[in-house]
């Protein structure tokens, strides 16, 4: 206590009060600094154009002025009373941002370079500008002349919440996940016409739980649909795998929740190691280690991703984020079933991307017909060569690593670089020679061990019996994803630190210290207290709804019948087709004849099942006795498939068809799907659903008879 | 005039795939090169891979007005292609600034004749022939076992010594030397009929002797090493605009 008595001793009261005074007006300019960044940080994100304004009101208002003169000094005092924040606020503003400017010039004038606080100093000048502008507005306004100086209308103000992240406004679009999460900021684009958002679940209106990357594309906002599609084809499985933590699909949206993971890309990462490197040096025994972990790591998740049916088709440095826990693959816009059945797409990174299955894309060959794994491998073996060379493989398969280095993790690059059957097999094998150099590092060193000692010298075979499996791919997020405040120290070299800086800072910091405690006392009060708990009555998103699917939008289930429903036969689709096409001609179509529709071709569609592709098989024998035209094409009709799977609307499916077909006929896609739901609705059957353009027409059959009808 | 192997050219005539993605493979780089430097430092990474495509495009559209005969070298002619889309896409530009909007009619590159302004340097057919050499020696990777051809790329490529490289193998010398003629011996054909196949003149045949990769045994080493080493050399020179845009993207992350 005699340590705060001490002032009053030597300053007495007035003084001390004069300085609290003042340690409040700090306080509270730079609180409102902060609030003003934050809201222009909101103001920042890409939204929509906002509607265009009525007209504003004439800029003089005789009758208001003539009136204000009359009663002067009653609108004066009344500005006044109004005007008293700004009055305060202005020289508050303008003290502080004079004493952080001096503060920020001397520690310029010393060496140091303090961006943050001549930030915040021009933030105070701004603020005080911005309360002296609305003083003055204020008073033209009152004697009905605010047209004068008022500028063009501002958007609607944001109201500023005490918990922090600013929120969308009434009026103003908002993004259709905002309900469930809010944002807080936003990342740089990748190479999609996705918006990448860093968000936090909300829960009744704060937000709750780590923070989120939410990817998100809006068919009004330059997304395309193909894009959708790319993007959603491996959503199951990574949901499965943890690391999609949500996603929602609807006729317009498209976004999908992952992880965030603080830290640095392994490009900077890897630039650090080399940085202080000679061109004819090699990297340190610790720089390897480090790398080698690096690497060890990215191939246990690949092997967990390709061991669960997925390529991530993008590995490469920027997509590989070092946190605290280890290096984490970041980036599912190209996660590609091993199974699927569309063609095989370029998209990837240069330097990064086989060169093979560039090749292999422009034959058009399928995903499931190639050994679609290696392209990882190969994305792998490139980010090693990056680690130890420091530069990007820009010769290929034929980039040789330029620093000395041991020969065995050459080996081991250029194997996973490597084309034809001489590259890895597996990831499993290319870590099992990883872990070998590893193991053998610490008996003898990396020099010291020969290629002859790995294990894939001598015929994988035996190698990928020997190693041990890895561990499995974490199937749920863990339970604290904090980011770590702290990147990674590399090779165990500590930060430079800036003793002059130090210095200044901690001058800094004692004479701050009266202003932050009365401000502490300030914020206190102005606060209403210490923050109050959630009620209990409060919504709370649990886990489990976090994960569950959202029902899919495209597809109407049928209600349960009391009557069973009839046993799915060829005649009965040939029935319902021809039933579909009466009541399109009749009650949906008007202009369009029943003989227009029967020349538009049937293209049969099945989920992948073994029995829906037997009842089409019989299906299409009964087309041609019926003289139905149907689509022949195995291939369009495996690609809409894919498109049904996800559970994308009608119209979708026409978009997608308009895009494979362009100038021929739409057909009727059939698509034929086995349902099994007997513990919900207590059925088991197939379902047909009917799509033409934006129509879509649903019936439940059983599953075929014993005798089956052909 | 020596009758050339026109088989490559016929491929592209009857729009083999493969044919093509061979082009690209083959020239591509070189051509990347080529308009990056045309357009002198004012096309994106992205511009200049759209560029080179569309000069890809063109070629498509008139291979079938090539003709070997005439005694112009093929590299030639994608050089005048590409030097008419680059100043193609800055009218493009300027009448985009101005507010036209308007894509500039097309060009007809093979009846403008070649000026002093249009006339490729050596660099160019220099980085041409090494993009040839660069493709045979993929070729060799190919055809040959993976140990061997780590044994040649370690001694021919990154300079180790024969003793060196059997340590650190774990072979024995004389393996590593068995190793070096087999894969020399390979990467001298491969190199031969890549050069053969992609080039229409004799003037480009000649390009082997004049890059002394004619010679015996270690002068073909040298000449190839020094070969592959302005390569890469120009590939990376190239690729540090790219790993500017690459490094600033993954910044932003």
């Amino acid at each position: 206590m005699r340590v705060f008595a001490l002032p009053i001793f030597f300053l007495g009261f007035w003084e001390v009060m004069a300085i609290i005074g003042i340690a409040i007006l700090v306080s509270y300019s730079l609180k409102r600094g902060r609030r003003h960044e934050q809201e222009q940080r909101y103001r920042r994100l890409p939204r929509p154009r906002p509607p265009v304004p009525a007209a504003p009101p004439p800029p003089v208002n005789i009758v208001g002025l003539t009136l204000a003169l009359m009663v002067f000094p009653v609108v004066l005092a009344a500005w006044a009373i109004a005007s008293i924040g700004d009055i305060f606020a202005v020289p508050a503003h303008l003290f502080v941002g004079t004493l952080t400017g001096t503060i920020s010039l001397f520690i310029t004038l010393i060496g140091g370079s303090p961006r943050k606080l001549w930030k915040s100093s021009g933030v105070q000048f701004v603020l005080a500008w911005k309360s002296l502008r609305s003083m003055i507005v204020r008073l033209f306004a009152m004697f009905g002349m605010g047209g004068l100086v008022r500028g063009k209308p501002k958007p609607p103000p944001i109201p500023a919440s005490r918990h922090a992240s600013p929120r969308p406004v009434p009026g103003h679009r908002t993004y259709p996940f905002e309900d469930r999460y809010r944002i807080e900021s936003l990342l740089g684009a990748g190479g999609s016409t996705a918006r990448l958002f860093v968000v936090r679940r909300v829960d009744g209106a704060r937000p709750v739980g780590d923070r989120m990357v939410l990817k998100y594309f809006d068919m009004g906002m330059g997304s395309r649909l193909e894009e959708v599609i790319r993007e959603s084809r491996g959503m199951q499985v990574a949901k499965d795998m943890g690391i999609v933590l949500d996603h929602h699909l609807d006729r317009n949206h498209f976004y999908y929740v992952m992880p965030y993971y603080e830290g640095e890309t392994l490009t900077r990462a890897s630039a650090r190691l080399h940085r202080h490197l000679k061109a004819d040096e090699g990297l340190s025994a610790d720089s390897i280690r480090t790398c080698l972990a690096w690497m060890s790591e990215l191939l246990r998740t690949l092997d967990g991703y390709h061991r669960q049916g997925v390529i991530h088709k993008d590995v490469k440095p920027d997509n590989l984020i070092v946190t605290e826990q280890g290096v984490r693959l970041v980036d599912l816009g190209l996660l590609t079933p091993l199974a699927s059945a569309l063609t095989l797409t370029t998209h990837g990174t240069e330097f990064f991307r086989d060169p093979e299955m560039v090749k292999l894309a422009v034959q058009g060959k399928r995903v499931r017909d190639v050994e679609a794994v290696r392209f990882d491998i190969y994305s792998a073996g490139a980010v090693m060569y990056l680690l130890l060379d420091g530069s990007f493989p820009a010769c290929g398969p034929l980039s040789r690593i330029s620093r000395p280095g041991p020969m065995a993790l050459s080996w081991i690059t250029s194997r996973a670089m490597a084309e034809g059957e001489k590259r890895y097999p597996s990831v499993a094998a290319m870590r099992a020679d990883l872990e070998a150099v590893i193991a053998k590092a610490a008996e003898s060193g990396y020099d010291a061990i020969p290629v002859s000692a790995l294990p894939s010298f001598s015929g994988f075979d035996a190698a990928a019996e020997a190693a041990p499996p890895p561990p499995p791919v974490i199937l749920r997020p863990e339970p604290k994803m904090a980011p770590p405040e702290r990147l990674v120290p590399i090779s165990g070299r500590p930060h430079r630190s800036n003793s002059t800086g130090s210095a200044v800072a901690v001058v800094i910091g004692v004479l701050l210290m009266i202003f932050v405690a009365a401000g502490a006392v300030f914020l206190l009060l102005a606060s209403g207290g210490v923050e109050r708990p959630l009620s209990e009555g409060a919504p709370r998103i649990t886990r489990d709804g976090l994960f569950s699917a959202p029902p899919s939008p495209g597809m109407v289930e049928a209600r349960p019948n009391p009557d069973p429903p009839p046993a799915i036969t060829p005649a009965h689709i040939v029935g319902s087709i021809r039933n579909w096409r009466a009541k399109l001609a009749d009650d949906l179509l008007p202009s369009t004849s029943v003989g227009d529709l029967e020349r538009v071709p049937v293209l049969l569609v099945s989920d992948g099942t073994s029995g829906a592709d037997e009842i089409i098989g019989a299906t299409k024998v009964v087309l041609q006795k019926s003289g139905i035209l149907y689509h022949p094409s195995t291939t369009l009709a495996a690609n809409v498939r894919t498109v049904l799977e996800p559970g994308i609307g009608a119209e979708a499916v026409r978009d997608f068809l308009l895009s494979k077909m362009a100038g021929d006929t739409l057909p009727f896609v059939i698509w034929i799907r086995h349902v099994d739901d007997q513990p919900r609705h207590g059925r088991c059957g197939y379902q047909v659903v009917c799509f033409y353009g934006p129509y879509r027409h649903s019936i439940f059959f059983s599953p075929p008879t014993v005798g089956r009808e052909r | 005039m020596k009758n050339v192997n026109t088989e490559f050219l016929s491929r592209l005539k009857s729009r083999d795939d493969d044919a093509w993605f061979e082009l690209w493979e083959v020239f591509g780089p070189a051509l990347e090169r080529m308009v990056e430097r045309f357009a002198r430092r004012c096309f994106s990474p992205d511009t200049v891979r759209d560029v080179s495509q569309e000069t890809l495009l063109r070629l498509a559209k008139e291979i079938h007005r090539f003709d070997p005969e005439r005694g112009t070298r093929f590299s030639t002619w994608l050089f005048q292609i590409a030097h008419h889309v680059v100043c193609g896409e800055f009218t493009y530009r300027n009448a985009k600034k101005r507010g036209e909007g308007v894509r500039p009619g097309a060009l007809d590159p093979v009846n403008e004749p070649i000026g002093p302004s249009t006339a490729p340097s050596d660099d160019y057919e220099w980085s041409v022939f090494r993009a040839k050499v660069y493709r045979g020696m993929r070729l060799a990777g190919q055809r040959l076992d993976f140990l061997p051809f780590e044994v040649y790329k370690a001694r021919i490529l990154r300079g180790m010594k024969s003793k060196d490289i059997a340590v650190a193998m774990g072979i024995s010398e004389p393996t590593v030397s068995r190793y070096m003629k087999k894969v020399r011996s390979t990467v001298r054909e491969t190199i031969g009929e890549v050069v053969r196949s992609y080039s229409f003149t004799e003037d480009e045949e000649n390009e082997v002797a004049r890059a002394q990769l004619d010679r015996r045994d270690e002068l073909f080493d040298d000449a190839l090493a020094d070969i592959y080493a302005r390569e890469e050399e120009s590939r990376q020179g190239y690729d540090t605009i790219s790993r500017a845009v690459m490094t600033f993207r993954g910044g932003a992350r």
